[in-house]
């Protein structure tokens, strides 16, 4: 017997079955209240569509498969096993919903997290994926370095598919490198709505890498958050090497003076994969800099498109912000469309501008490295490693890099002996 | 018809100004609005064939059933009932000078064209309410077969080659307001090269919007037949009004094998007039095509020039220049299409504002699937001289092709303290020094235009400086 399945335009969802499922898993009652705020924010919020603005226009909405949302209810295991920590310092690196199970000594900084939870600001594109993340997440994690405290190694956050939540809060002074692996997924087509928040408070500095290796039947439409106070430095780095089709819109609010967001991407797209970002740079305050830099390997018939926008408010003073986008185009059949958009509204800015690349490997750089005797195949992976390390090499920590590689090997390839030598 | 000159004109404001006399001799125009009757009256004054009527209704009807664009600036503000489709300012076609009614001199004895067409000109397609009035040509152009007529005239004697040709690169239904222009177009240029002739001086036609709410819907069409060359220079300069004013032209070009197009703008409508222009030309083998586009005026632009590249080694060009001051949004760019391999293109954009007025540079580079070899730059430099003036950019790039380079660089600067300093220290005010350092960015523009082109933008741009316009 056939089974007709109904379209979808949107991902289902109802005030009530929200506020029974936080219910279900005895969450505090703000929480609920949250979710239940959410849920009626997104009732209200209009779905994306492709005809309306510029972020949808090249991403096919209509073929997400709003019937297969990845929910992941977490299993409860005894803290000793998660390689979670908390402390009495007051750091904290938890799913959320541990945070009420937790046994003690764990400080349960509910004020503090339900405040980081109740900013919905983010990019205006995803505001609906927003709204329904907020109302309907299912896994979470909170990270918080608190005031003053600088963590040496990297901290750890795995996320699965499932409309999920990640908050980071560093707070005055504080200094830390979070690495978010996203990994994992089923056989049939999923979709994934991972959530991120970060909070960077004065004089706060972080290193958020994402390392994306989702299985090849997650769909993601993901949204990401940066708010930056003043003299904090923020260095955000993207790696996209999994899913089927990935739409995140990334945000950076610079409030502060003086802070420095740079936001970094590493796309290496295969198969019929589609990546596509629309990053908003929005600057106020003075001397803030904001520069993103997003490079994309592109084989098979993989398409990545990159929509940014900076915007320069007019009571901003004597900020730097840049824009540049580079694909390498290593297939006949791989695209890219590179939009970068400038809005400034005032004259007093110190350098603001974008460049923007799509083409295959340059013949010369490529008659350069057979030239000193290497097979073509081997010299496309040099150079394509070559491009990358642009950014990889702006990670401080040898592990983290490493980590980098392992996941963009599969696609770039590995430049093995030549790197040893 | 009376209107009169707002009292709080500059004086100093040389370009736009309503000639009263002329006001009075308006001959004949269709009532205010638009409707199908309307559609009609145009094509019966015109005395056009059937087939062309049918067109014009058909791109009414298509006019009404389409929205305006919701990207861009904003134009909510179009009445379009409010504004007159046709006004003919004269009844007989001038042979030579001598002949053009004398309130319609004086006009362009304010623009400069006797002198200009004592130097250089090869013709002088004049639209003067939205008829053509004044149409010379050269002798040797016509020798050499070159057809360069009002659009009417060719509609009327080259029926065959207008009608195979006429709407071919901006169909009716491409737009809103392509279909506006198509239901009422009138004058415009026409200008046909033969093979291999290349016309070495530029042709030239001057526009005027002059009669209160007159929209101007002229039509141009230009074909490059094989190896030909042309250079078609249109200038605008328009009078001030009191209410907004419309000007929504369609410019078609063709360039053939091996041919080249330089089509050339400088658009200086007065600050009210909402401009709203489709311009496109297709480029085939190893034929050139270059725009070079200056907008001064106008209270609203929206203008993107284009090239289709559609033989192998085509070439297109796009060269632009904004200017917006108090009030004004410019929204300029251009369009490039690689629809065939080997082709190459450039884009060179060059925005100022000031006040508070806007610029927008919005171009798209788009290069289908299997367009090897094409390459595309697109340069974009923005110069913002006041804390409440805004400049944007939007480059599109749709790349579906790997064997291809593609580039794109923007930079957005304010005019520098060290800079102004130092040529303060030279003796130069504080304006004149401004105006000097504006002058030198727009430079590689300018130097792109016949010397008498260049001297009118170096002297709008002054104005703008001066805060002696809008």
């Amino acid at each position: 017997m056939a089974i007709t399945r109904i379209r979808l335009e949107r991902p289902p969802l109802d005030r009530d079955s929200v506020e029974r499922f936080g219910v279900s898993r005895e969450e505090p009652r703000w929480l609920i209240d949250q979710r239940v705020a959410a849920a009626e924010r997104y009732l209200e919020t209009p779905w994306p569509r492709t005809d309306v603005g510029e972020e949808w226009r090249r991403f096919p909405l209509k073929d997400v498969p709003y019937d297969a949302i990845a929910e992941d209810i977490p299993r409860p295991v005894p803290l000793a096993e998660t390689g979670y920590s908390v402390s009495r310092s007051g750091f904290v690196n938890l799913p959320i919903e541990m945070l009420w199970n937790a046994p003690e000594p764990t400080p349960k900084p509910f004020d503090l997290l339900r405040s980081l939870m109740e900013k919905t600001d983010g990019p205006v594109a995803q505001a609906a994926i927003r709204a329904y993340a907020e109302a309907a997440w299912t896994t979470g994690h909170f990270v918080r370095v608190p005031a003053g405290l600088d963590i040496p190694h990297p901290i750890e956050v795995i996320t699965v598919p499932s409309v999920s939540r990640t908050i980071v809060l560093v707070e005055r002074g504080a200094r830390a490198t979070v690495v978010e692996r996203l990994i994992g997924g089923a056989d049939e087509p999923q979709l994934a709505m991972p959530i991120l928040d970060v909070h960077l408070e004065d004089d706060a500095v972080l290193n958020y890498v994402q390392i994306q290796e989702f299985a090849p039947s997650v769909w993601i439409l993901g949204s990401q958050q940066y708010r930056s106070a003043r003299a904090s430095r923020l260095e955000s780095f993207n790696v996209f090497v999994g899913a089927h089709r990935a739409k995140v819109g990334i945000g950076s609010d610079i409030r502060g003076d003086g802070a420095v967001v740079h936001l970094n991407g590493l796309v290496a797209g295969g198969n019929d994969q589609k990546i596509d970002f629309n990053v908003f740079q929005d600057l106020f305050g003075s001397h803030s800099e904001s520069i993103l830099l997003y490079l994309a390997a592109l084989y098979d018939h993989a398409k990545a498109v990159t929509y940014g926008v900076i915007r320069v408010e007019p009571e901003s003073r004597a900020t730097s912000s840049y824009q540049e986008c580079r694909n390498m185009l290593l297939s006949e059949h791989a695209g890219a469309d590179p939009i970068p958009v400038l809005e400034i509204l005032t004259n007093d800015v110190l350098r603001c501008g974008h460049g923007a690349t799509a083409g295959a490997i340059d013949d010369a750089d490529l008659f350069y490295v057979q030239s000193r005797g290497l097979p073509r195949d081997e010299a496309e992976r040099l150079i394509v490693r070559g491009f990358f390390e642009r950014v990889i090499e702006k990670v401080a920590d040898a592990d983290v890099r490493h980590e980098m590689l392992r996941a963009l090997e599969p696609r770039i390839g590995s430049i093995g002996t030549l790197e040893a030598a | 018809m009376t209107t009169t000159v707002q009292p709080q004109l500059p004086d100093n404001y040389k370009w736009g100004w309503n000639d009263p006399e002329a006001e009075g001799k308006t001959f004949a125009r269709t009532p205010k609005g638009l409707s199908e009757d309307v559609v009609r009256q145009i094509s019966a004054f015109k005395s056009e064939p059937e087939w062309m009527t049918k067109l014009r209704l058909k791109a009414y009807r298509h006019f009404l059933q389409r929205s305006l664009p919701t990207w861009g600036a904003d134009l909510s503000r179009i009445d379009f009932q409010d504004i007159y489709y046709y006004v003919l300012a004269s009844d007989k076609k001038a042979q030579d000078w001598n002949d053009v009614p004398e309130y319609v001199k004086r006009t362009f004895d304010k623009l400069g064209i006797p002198e200009a067409e004592q130097k250089f000109l090869a013709g002088v397609g004049a639209q003067y309410d939205s008829e053509v009035v004044y149409h010379n040509i050269r002798e040797d152009l016509a020798k050499k077969g070159v057809i360069f007529v009002d659009t009417d005239t060719a509609l009327k004697e080259h029926e065959a080659l207008f009608r195979k040709y006429f709407g071919t690169v901006i169909p009716a239904n491409d737009n809103k307001l392509a279909a506006l222009n198509t239901a009422v177009w009138s004058g415009g240029s026409f200008i046909w090269v033969p093979e291999g002739v290349k016309v070495d001086i530029p042709l030239q036609a001057y526009f005027r919007i002059n009669s209160e709410k007159m929209g101007q819907f002229e039509r141009t069409l230009i074909i490059c037949e094989p190896g030909s060359q042309v250079h078609y220079v249109e200038g605008c300069t328009a009078p001030i009004y009191s209410t907004a004013s419309l000007h929504s032209a369609v410019v078609e070009i063709i360039v053939k094998k091996g041919a080249r197009c330089r089509y050339t703008t400088i658009q200086n409508w007065s600050h009210n007039v909402y401009n709203l222009v489709t311009k496109r030309a297709v480029a085939y083998e190893d034929a050139v095509m270059e725009w070079i586009d200056g907008n001064l005026g106008s209270e609203v632009t929206m203008k993107y020039p284009s090239v289709y590249l559609m033989g192998e080694r085509a070439h297109g060009e796009i060269l632009s220049v904004a200017f917006a001051s108090d009030g004004q949004h410019l929204d300029a760019g251009g369009k490039i299409v690689h629809a065939a391999p080997n082709t190459t293109s450039l884009i060179t954009s060059k925005s100022i504002s000031k006040g508070n007025g806007r610029t927008s540079y919005r171009g798209l580079v788009k290069i289908y699937p299997g367009m090897r070899k094409s390459k595309s730059t697109v340069r974009c430099d923005a110069l913002i001289l006041d804390k409440t003036a805004r400049s944007d950019t939007y480059p599109y790039m749709e790349i579906d092709e790997e064997d291809v380079t593609i580039g794109h660089e923007a930079t957005v600067s304010k005019v520098g303290e060290e800079q102004l300093f130092y040529l303060m220290s030279r003796g130069l005010t504080e304006q004149e020094a401004t105006a000097m350092i504006v002058n030198g960015f727009i430079e590689p523009i300018v130097k792109e235009l016949p010397m008498d082109y260049a001297i009118e933008l170096n002297r709008l741009i002054q104005l703008q400086m001066q805060g002696a316009i809008g």
